[in-house]
């Protein structure tokens, strides 16, 4: 293990058991986040993402369970820790910031009290304290005359205070990583930029490591340094975030950075992926994209491609990105099958 | 919080007026003629005579609007009549009995929440495990038994098989137990599933993963943050029924002769004692009304989002 990696997630699996059948929510997953870097997941609505991240803090529903990989933080794996290890680990070494403010906080129990929780918990403070201490960091992150907010319920609260709450949460034991799933989804675009300029700073003042949740790639290119994109439960591509933009290989991402709306576009030309992510049932054997891929050839419907390393420490999981890259993508230029 | 406490107090005034009426008129429709009754049961050939001037010293031959004005005046001064059979003022009737009713249903309810409050959390938190199984299968045996056979089972084992406890009256806190587990024990088994309900669909709230994601202990997570967001709808049902508790103890105090407001009553009805029947009524949708009062209060206390929209 990498010494500057504070985590490293090694072919991940976590499945759903339904009624239905086995759902592979998560696929296969690799990936490792350095210290004080922000690494941001990408991909659709059911790509997986914030199973991936539940799976890493061990938070998933009955239904769920991790059946494979390692969770390398710090150089152990949290996979094969005790209950009362993992408590140590939650909230205090590790915290998470969720994307529905409305209902992440409890309603019957007073903001100070979540928060100077925390600091009971994972520091032993006493009540008066750590209200102190709570008092102090809501003013960190930007909430007005704190010491009324301490007195308050969450209902009292707008949704952009109440992620900020749940961000001072999330910092309160000072973490070293801190996985905010889609934190800022559920907020009005004003409100968003503030919770972002927030977490950047923070970060920056605190130097810890970020996994970012998205499925906004706008969001991705102001706040990560290296991206994965998912699909169906599998990381398709990761690159360093310039390269991701400007290099993406993958003609997924291709597809989602396309379907970016720019002002230069007029109306008509909304460019979309075509069709959606397809029920986890009827997923196509080979490549999990080739259904809604128009470059998908006979192979990519028989048999799933490896991830492999291109240039720049991109990581792909195509077939034809090789194809694809000399004769350049979306241009119109169709590659017929070979 | 004070004003809402005094509009509460003003609603159940005029409920309380609109309850009396009711009743007033209710007593009056049931067949049978009160002075022949009385007549008759100390040993009085109900003659047109007799039953004319039995009536004229109930007060019975005056118009019905009268007898109910000077029922509510009287009510006004504390004055609830006399009871038609005892002749002693129906208000002392009820006071005398009714802690050995309150004593009864408080320590059913002392039961009540020492079964159902460990069955139910255990239940939700080993959700599908044995214990779960085992937990709602003796609920559910718990709902099925009639309580008048569960007391005479209880009689039959702890009284007349190994005299352990006494069976019989009021007394003792002895005495106290058999009626008490009998009366407990069918609520029990109604609220742990209410709770084991409640709990599980708390469980599933996002602030519960909140919780877990600072690192709490499970045992935190579920007594700290889920309990008390799962309690409210058990305290409303709970504040329903305490009411008819009070009322639904005829059967218990039937059975193990415990001398209590139930078995009054039901004497009461039989006599067509209008006194009592119209006191007692009144009496339990005071408490019911009372009760309903304190629930929503707690309700407050216990959810900060209703106390809010009070204020508003």
């Amino acid at each position: 293990m990498s010494k500057t990696n504070i985590l490293e997630v090694n072919n991940l699996q976590t499945h759903f058991y339904t009624k239905e059948g086995i759902v592979k929510a998560v696929d296969g997953v690799s990936f490792e986040v350095k210290a004080g870097e922000t690494l941001g997941i990408v991909g659709e609505s059911g790509s997986g993402k914030s199973v991936t991240a539940t799976s890493i803090m061990q938070l998933l529903p009955a239904s769920a369970e991790i059946v494979a990989g390692e969770v390398d933080f710090k150089g152990s794996n949290l996979l094969s820790k005790s209950k009362a290890e993992l408590q140590k680990i939650r909230g205090n070494e590790i915290s998470m910031i969720f994307q529905e403010p409305m209902t992440a906080l409890n309603p019957v129990y007073k903001i100070g009290n979540q928060l100077a929780e925390v600091f009971q918990l994972h520091q032993q403070l006493n009540k008066k304290r750590a209200l102190k201490e709570a008092k102090d960091l809501l003013a960190k992150v930007g909430i007005p005359s704190p010491q009324e907010r301490l007195e308050e319920y969450p209902h009292q609260l707008s949704g952009g205070m109440r992620q900020r709450v749940m961000i001072a949460m999330a910092l309160a034991a000072e973490p070293q990583l801190i996985i905010a799933d889609e934190p800022t989804t559920a907020l009005d675009v004003t409100i968003q930029a503030q919770i972002l300029d927030l977490l950047q700073n923070l970060q920056s003042k605190f130097g810890l490591s970020l996994i970012f949740i998205t499925h906004d790639l706008g969001i991705i290119a102001e706040i990560a340094d290296r991206v994965i994109v998912m699909y169906a439960g599998q990381v398709m591509e990761s690159a360093a975030v310039e390269t991701l933009f400007e290099e993406a290989k993958h003609p997924y991402t291709q597809g989602l950075i396309d379907s970016i709306p720019s002002l230069n576009y007029s109306r008509e030309s909304l460019v979309s992926i075509k069709g959606v992510i397809p029920d986890f049932f009827e997923l196509p054997a080979g490549c999990k994209f080739s259904n809604r891929c128009d470059y998908a050839i006979k192979k990519c419907f028989q048999e799933e491609a490896k991830l492999e390393l291109a240039n720049k420490g991109q990581l792909l999981k195509c077939w034809r990105w090789r194809e694809l890259e000399r004769k350049g993508l979306g241009d119109g230029d169709v590659l017929t099958g070979s | 919080m004070f004003n809402y406490i005094l509009k509460r107090i003003l609603y159940l005034l005029v409920i309380m007026f609109i309850i009396s009426i009711l009743t007033f008129s209710l007593s009056r429709l049931v067949p049978g003629d009160p002075a022949e009754v009385i007549l008759r049961s100390s040993g009085v050939e109900p003659t047109q005579e007799a039953v004319e001037s039995m009536r004229e010293n109930l007060g019975l031959n005056q118009p019905v609007v009268w007898q109910y004005i000077d029922w509510l005046g009287g009510i006004l001064q504390w004055d609830f009549g006399r009871s038609f059979t005892t002749g002693r003022p129906v208000i002392q009737e009820i006071w005398y009995r009714f802690p050995a009713t309150l004593e009864l249903a408080l320590a059913g309810v002392v039961v009540m929440f020492c079964l159902s409050f460990p069955a139910g959390i255990i239940s939700a938190v080993f959700k599908n495990t044995y214990l779960d199984h085992l937990g709602r299968f003796l609920a559910l045996v718990g709902a099925s038994f009639p309580s008048y056979w569960l007391g005479l089972l209880l009689i039959y084992f702890f009284g007349v098989q190994n005299s352990l406890l006494p069976v019989m009256g009021r007394g003792t806190g002895r005495h106290l137990i058999l009626p008490a587990f009998t009366l407990g024990l069918g609520m029990a088994a109604v609220y742990a599933r209410l709770l084991r309900a409640n709990l599980l669909e708390v469980l599933n709230q996002d602030y519960i993963r909140t919780a877990r994601a600072k690192g709490l202990s499970e045992k935190a997570v579920v007594l700290k943050h889920a309990l008390k967001n799962a309690l409210l709808p058990v305290i409303t049902a709970f504040g329903v029924n305490f009411g008819y508790l009070l009322g639904g103890t005829v059967i218990i105090e039937t059975i193990f002769n415990w001398p209590g407001l139930g078995k009054f009553v039901v004497e009461a009805i039989f006599n067509r004692d209008y006194p009592v029947l119209q006191a007692y009524v009144l009496f339990m949708a005071l408490v019911f009304v009372t009760i309903n009062t304190l629930v929503d209060i707690i309700y407050g206390v216990l959810d900060p989002r209703i106390a809010s929209e009070r204020r508003n």
